[in-house]
């Protein structure tokens, strides 16, 4: 028997380590997650409906804009409030700066060392000045558009049920064009950069998940798509399944039984004919051939839905005169309920709430991306095992961290979940 | 070379997050201090003695407990980062109902770093400010020590020249909240959220009759209050 246990994994958010047991009829694989739950659910109960976007926030530092704006929306969605479009717009650019801050980070923090043989990026400074100096100015593109639009670095104060408490000047939307330009070619570098790295390929029939509409690169809005079947928002809360395992404080998710994939490969999959020019050339001159079923290829594409995001937020800015508006005034007409899904830089994420006459959340219902992931990481790293099992242990290591940081898992954000009995809930 | 460790406990990890958001000014650090433990930045972390440590997030698991307590054994100058470490922050809010939900490597309250082991200093916020922590680290590196800030936001507010949100009717907590973030809320015409914490002594109960003039009612006040913190005395 072999064993393999990688304690602590290092550079992905939150804490998780991975066993492997290999005897000669099976391989047992288990991503162990030892983060305190954190019940989210629970604490959201009796509390006022504007303060969900607040706390759910703080489900995760690297997506809280994805966790603001789809508590927002389920709220507004509850409440029948509708929004102007001068709202649409500021929450797209929202989201699109929490994008660029985490699929950047994620590239070069947390993935990119792997690839050049380096420990961290804080080793990479004197051997990869270009590489870091790269990754540095995009952080920092992204913190600054964050800055303007939602008025602090982590956590959007200004983003709130019915609008937005402030709106950028005229001098900061110029400013963000300014930078977002700068952008453009970074990204692109990006791009190129992970396409020449040959990050390898492991390929496996998988069954991808994603917001899709008829209209552009869905983030914000649309139905769901899973294994080419449309879904509208209102239904997709039926199809999943959670499952608990002993000790471990995440939920397993499945799409009725199947394993589900979400995250850039399922996004690029299903709507690569939606990206911006620029990316869609970029994607083209990678080389890799769509549909792509290897997770190691989401370097290539999260770098392509950067160049994308940046695009996109020069889009909308161009023609974007901002004007002082009202925050929507609420009424609540009795006990109701709503629902949102937005797709987080790590794929598909729900969030559900029912609120009494009186304005207080009744419960609420959080589905985050990582732990549709789970399922999908384990049976992944099964099929590899036996292809590199021969190399030496280090290597076989760094093998199945790549693997694991290719899906880029947010093990904070996966262990929100309430202890409840699921079984017994109804769906209604 | 001073040895630093920074570890993370429950929590979502914007504070982490802030640090590596220093950049270039990391960097800067760096040439001072030795980030020997650093899990979510690099590969290679080191489990031995500090000069500081540095901790995020709250206490949620037996394991963390004992792991929290094995940190203080290690670094001679602990400091707490973020709402979570310095008051329990939002995880701490299940408390009341942990009981009935905890599973087994669960502790019965989650709650703050302070509560199990001695703190140095703490720096607050939800998250915190990039500014602070480095200024912390810097201070230490020039051997000042300061008290924690104990005036509350209004300060800030009325140094930017804010319009009080207090006074147009919105519920903010900047009266009875601890300064150090600027006035980055009210800045934003968002009333405070009490992220860094009460002061010291913070006037509850002139300012919880205040509120309730205002038309809100004793559960959304308690709410209010309690956002970042376990069991604020009322």
């Amino acid at each position: 028997m072999k064993e393999i246990k990688l304690d602590h994994i290092t550079k992905i958010y939150g804490h998780a380590s991975l066993d492997v047991k290999i005897t000669k009829d099976k391989t047992d694989v288990i991503l162990d997650i030892f983060e305190g739950s954190r019940f989210f659910e629970g604490l959201l109960r009796g509390k006022k409906y504007e303060e969900a976007s607040a706390i759910t926030s703080r489900i995760c530092g690297i997506c809280s804009d994805s966790h603001v704006l789809t508590s927002i929306l389920a709220v507004e969605d509850a409440l029948g409030i509708r929004q102007t479009k001068q709202t649409e717009l500021l929450r797209e650019l929202l989201v699109i700066s929490g994008w660029i801050r985490s699929h950047s980070l994620h590239s070069y923090f947390l993935a990119l060392p792997d690839y050049v043989g380096a420990g961290s990026i804080i080793d990479m400074a004197k051997t990869h000045k270009e590489e870091v100096a790269r990754a540095l100015a995009l952080q920092r593109i992204g913190k600054n558009m964050h800055m303007a639009i939602g008025g602090r670095d982590v956590h959007t104060i200004t983003a709130v049920v019915g609008g937005f408490t402030k709106v950028p000047k005229n001098e900061e939307i110029k400013f963000m064009l300014k930078e977002l330009k700068e952008g453009k070619k970074l990204a692109l570098e990006t791009v190129r950069m992970f396409s020449d790295m040959k990050c390898g390929k492991f390929e496996r029939k998988r069954n991808f998940l994603s917001l899709k509409n008829d209209e552009n690169y869905a983030i914000v809005g649309g139905d769901i798509d899973f294994n080419g079947h449309r879904i509208e928002k209102d239904m997709y809360r039926k199809h999943l399944t959670l499952q608990s395992r002993e000790n471990s404080t995440t939920k397993i998710i499945s799409f009725g039984k199947e394993e589900i994939m979400t995250g850039p490969l399922a996004r690029i999959n299903n709507n690569h004919q939606f990206l911006s020019r620029g990316a869609k050339k970029a994607l083209n001159e990678s080389g890799i051939s769509l549909p792509s079923n290897s997770p190691l290829e989401s370097n290539v594409f999260r770098a392509v839905e950067l160049l994308h995001c940046i695009d996109r937020g020069i889009e909308l800015l161009k023609s974007f005169t901002p004007k002082k508006e009202e925050i929507k005034k609420v009424k609540i007409n009795g006990v109701c309920k709503g629902c949102a899904v937005t797709e987080a830089p790590r794929g598909v994420l729900y969030h559900e709430y029912t609120i009494d006459k009186r304005g207080f959340i009744r419960n609420s219902d959080i589905i985050t991306p990582t732990a549709k992931n789970v399922r999908c990481i384990e049976t992944d790293i099964k099929n590899l095992l036996p292809t590199i099992i021969k190399e030496q242990d280090d290597k076989i290591v760094l093998e199945l961290e790549k693997l694991i940081r290719s899906f880029d898992p947010c093990i904070s954000c996966s262990t929100h979940f309430l202890e409840v009995n699921w079984s017994g809930r109804k769906n209604s | 070379m001073i040895r630093v460790g920074i570890f993370s406990f429950t929590c979502c990890e914007g504070c982490q997050l802030q640090i590596l958001d220093l950049g270039g000014r990391f960097s800067e650090l760096a040439k001072y201090f030795d980030f020997q433990h650093f899990r979510l930045a690099q590969e290679k972390n080191i489990e031995g003695k500090f000069d500081i440590g540095i901790v995020e997030g709250s206490i949620a698991r037996k394991d963390e407990l004992e792991k929290i307590k094995e940190i203080r054994e290690k670094c001679s100058y602990l400091i707490t980062i973020g709402a979570c470490a310095v008051s329990g922050g939002v995880p701490s809010l299940i408390n009341p109902l942990k009981k009935s939900y905890a599973k087994k490597p669960d502790l019965q309250n989650t709650s703050s770093i302070g509560k199990h082991v001695k703190v140095d200093y703490n720096i607050r916020g939800c998250p915190i400010e990039g500014n602070e922590f480095e200024m912390v680290l810097i201070d230490y590196l020039i051997g000042k020590r300061h008290g924690e800030i104990n005036h509350p936001v209004c300060v800030e507010c009325t140094q930017r020249k804010i319009d009080c949100l207090f006074n147009k009717g919105l519920p903010c907590l900047g009266p009875v909240t601890a300064a150090g973030c600027n006035a980055q809320c009210p800045g934003n015409d968002t009333a405070c959220e009490g992220c860094r914490g009460l002061i010291e002594d913070a006037n509850l109960l002139s300012y919880k009759t205040e509120l309730k003039r205002m038309g809100f009612t004793e559960k959304e006040i308690k709410n209010k209050l309690s956002r970042f913190s376990e069991g604020t005395k009322q």
